[in-house]
């Protein structure tokens, strides 16, 4: 971080501070450029990040690229131990110590927990094993959360921490312009679900085997900061004029309308305004800040996009700087981005701050990060190769967002990526006119994430041969070439199953495990030699070919 | 008569990837642009020529002469609607054995006439590839080569001669100009059946590394 004070144009990395003190997010110092030659810089740059943490760090301390730290939570899960029930998260299983020191992240919890009126209440359904009871003894004695109450073979967690202190693999795109930057917005977010599940990495929390792959309903769950009314639960305090159910519960009744997600979920809108977004894709009810989308739509903003900023805007800030509170926003968009930042959505629209030369672009957050830096490479190459096809090929992914909804379910799901149908688009060329009088409902299909990636024989390409035939149209080196293939190979046995993904393999190392009893309990005994077969992977020290193939990753 | 298919980026999806059948896709592109409308098929480039890299490949058969050469590079100047492109490759079938001197003079003349500042081989092994550095006047810039043919005496030597290595398409081996069958796409029966020479162009945009056009020109013959 000296190195960015002093040579802020020259650095090769940058550090951000996240919610957890066991975290860090690593970027590239500047953003690579377009031209696909440079690829193979993206693996090294991110080993580079790895190594320059690791120098700092004691002997016995290792830094490690994980979704989620298995045994957060559990007693005496850090070194040294710190007591629970502090008074910001109020958590009985995390210490508040967890927390980045920086107010801004003990603001953030304390204040979803005190808008929200209780602690959040995260509940993961726990995977069944032959030996794992319904009901853990030490479970009922901590937890009286009435989304964990007589729910049997669940995971309650009740702290932010849980899911902040997850950690993934997030890419952002600069765009030519705001229509491109809206398309992909848009495209990208259909594909977020199957990225998710090809990704997942994270299924264990609290120390128990989970029935989920992926950490996405975790976070989500972990700042859900609406109150009881808003969730539906009891009547509003102060309704809108004319309703006539009125609350006496000035905190839990809270609010303004009903909210469906938690701030951090899917996106509810799509906004290009390409001509093949039709109304029936945008087909879950939007909730609204009625009077900023008046606002926008009266100052030129089209309604489109108009919604969306107002869909942004339902949410209350969650924390604000004294001084960024009497600002003029003719000049600074703080105001916009502290509300922009605190919606956690699976892609980001990002319009550039005013006076900056940055342009429009998309942010794409769902992936799973996972333990190597090859696969974490391979996952941010595929996603780029993404937006270039979906450009140079013009193709559209769009079916009704109710059922991009429907794929992030199932997308959690455990063996999501073999196991799972995903709703699809049957023809993703703008090239064939649709059927006349073809309805909305005969655009889609479910396919598994192998047809998606891989094709299948009735003539549906996949992502991954698509890939190929743009590689074979933009004159790539024979170097570059290569090492692309690797990646997308490694996705593509990924996708058919011939891989394990990373919550997969997990799964099967903590099953087989020695200590482990089939019952869901993952000791720390399991953990230790879990993490130390990561550790030893990216040392070299270790082959993981059920994940890997022949392929070598460092 | 020459079959244009025009910008066929869209039609991308409809073509098999690694298309192992003989002349499979040509024979694609040959029913695309027989069967498009000349109002889809009508390109403009939008944006400005520097912002842009033109390439072309021309295939051509066991018959190839120079001419065709010229006719190749003038086909696709004009079909895209520039003065010039970036690089020309040619593209001779396996086991050539006419007189490639004199095709690649022809390439020479192409730049330097300013119709493209570079040319370049496909499928080139390091012994063809000497030979050709030691007539030639204007230096190949590349060689197209398939990944297998990528082994480390091939980096090396490529190196040592400045000479950029390609890949292309896996379809790209079984293009076989002279048993080009048109036949199956042309059903009119005085139509031409054969091929003399295939033209693949792309147009991709600098920086942003998108495909801006991409299409196919078939000189037919009978």
């Amino acid at each position: 971080m000296k190195e960015e004070k002093e040579n802020p144009h020259k650095v090769e990395v940058l550090w951000r501070p996240e919610y957890g003190r066991h975290m860090l997010e690593g970027t590239p110092g500047k953003p690579y450029c377009g031209a696909l030659q440079g690829l193979e810089q993206l693996q090294k740059n991110m080993t580079l990040r790895r190594n320059a943490v690791q120098s700092f760090l004691q002997s016995h301390e290792r830094i490690g690229s994980l979704t989620v730290f298995p045994r957060l939570g559990c007693k005496e899960c850090t070194h040294p131990s710190h007591p629970t029930n502090g008074p910001v998260a109020l958590s009985d299983f995390l210490p508040d110590t967890i927390i980045n020191p920086h107010f801004r992240f003990s603001t953030l919890t304390a204040n979803i927990r005190t808008r929200r009126g209780s602690k959040v209440d995260i509940n993961v359904p726990m995977f069944k094993d032959t030996n794992t009871p319904a009901f853990f003894e030490q479970e009922a004695a901590t937890s009286t959360s009435p989304g964990s109450q007589g729910r049997p073979y669940n995971i309650h967690m009740d702290a932010m921490g849980f899911g902040m202190g997850c950690c993934c693999l997030q890419c952002t795109f600069q765009c030519c312009n705001i229509t491109e930057a809206r398309y992909f917005y848009d495209q990208l977010a259909v594909l977020c679900p199957i990225m998710l599940a090809l990704t997942a990495a994270a299924p264990v929390y609290r120390g128990y085997l989970a029935d989920i792959d992926v950490r996405w309903t975790v976070i989500s769950q972990s700042v859900d900061d609406r109150t009881r009314a808003e969730r539906g639960e009891i009547p509003f305090y102060n309704p809108a004029p004319g309703a006539s159910n009125e609350g006496t519960d000035p905190v839990n009744g809270w609010g303004k309308q009903r909210i469906d997600k938690s701030r951090y979920d899917s996106i509810d809108c799509y906004i290009s305004n390409d001509a093949m977004l039709k109304p029936e894709y945008n087909d879950i009810p939007l909730v609204m800040d009625e009077h900023a989308c008046e606002v926008l739509m009266k100052n030129g903003v089209d309604e489109l996009l108009s919604r969306h900023i107002a869909h942004l805007f339902i949410r209350e800030p969650l924390v604000i700087y004294g001084d960024k509170i009497e600002i003029d926003d003719s000049q600074a968009s703080d105001h916009f981005e502290n509300i922009q930042s605190t919606n956690w959505q699976t892609v980001r629209f990002k319009p550039p701050p005013p006076g900056s030369p940055i342009g429009w672009r998309v942010e794409f957050r769902p992936m799973e990060i996972q333990i190597t830096d090859f696969e974490n490479a391979a996952f941010v190459v595929f996603i780029v190769l993404l937006t270039r096809v979906i450009s140079s090929f013009d193709l559209n992914f769009y079916i009704p967002l109710s059922k991009v909804d429907e794929n992030m379910k199932r997308a959690h799901n455990r063996g999501a990526v073999t196991d799972e149908r995903f709703y699809f688009r049957k023809n993703i060329s703008k090239d064939k006119d649709d059927a006349p009088g073809q309805s909305v409902e005969d655009e889609y299909t479910t396919r598994t994430i192998n047809e998606i990636m891989n094709g299948t024989q009735d003539g549906f390409q996949g992502l991954i041969p698509l890939m190929h035939m743009y590689l074979d149209s933009v004159s790539m080196d024979v170097e570059s070439r290569t090492i692309v293939n690797r990646y997308l190979s490694l996705i593509s046995k990924r996708a058919s199953g011939e891989l394990m993904t990373c919550a997969s393999w997990m799964r099967h190392f903590i099953s087989h495990h020695p200590d482990y009893k089939q019952d869901s309990v993952v000791s720390d005994s399991i953990q230790y030699d879990l993490l130390e077969t990561i550790e030893a992977l990216n040392a070299g020290k270790v082959q993981i070919p059920e994940m890997f193939g022949k392929e070598t990753v460092c | 008569m020459i079959i244009s298919t025009g910008d066929i980026r869209r039609c991308v999806p409809s073509f098999s990837y690694a298309d192992t059948r003989k002349n499979g896709e040509l024979l694609h592109a040959a029913q695309l642009g027989l069967t498009r409308s000349s109002q889809t098929k009508r390109q403009t480039l939008s944006e400005p020529r520097d912002n842009v890299i033109v390439n072309a490949k021309v295939f051509l058969s066991r018959h190839a002469n120079s001419s065709q050469i010229r006719e190749a590079v003038d086909a696709a100047i004009a079909e895209i609607g520039v003065d010039n492109l970036d690089t020309f490759v040619i593209g001779l079938p396996q086991g050539y054995e006419g007189d490639f001197k004199k095709l690649w003079a022809e390439m020479e003349t192409s730049v330097i006439q300013g119709k493209t500042y570079n040319i370049g081989v496909s499928d080139f092994s390091e012994a063809r590839l000497d030979e050709l550095f030691s007539y030639a006047k204007v230096q190949p810039k590349c060689n197209q080569i398939s990944l297998d043919a990528a082994t480390t005496s091939m980096l090396t030597f490529a190196k040592q001669h400045d000479l950029d290595l390609l890949t292309h398409p896996v379809a790209d081996a079984h293009v076989d100009i002279d048993n080009v069958d048109l036949g199956s796409v042309i059903p009119s029966e005085n139509a031409p059946t054969k091929a003399a020479w295939a033209v693949r162009y792309e147009v991709s945009i600098r920086c942003r590394s998108l495909l801006a056009t991409k299409g196919y020109l078939i000189q037919c013959a009978h």
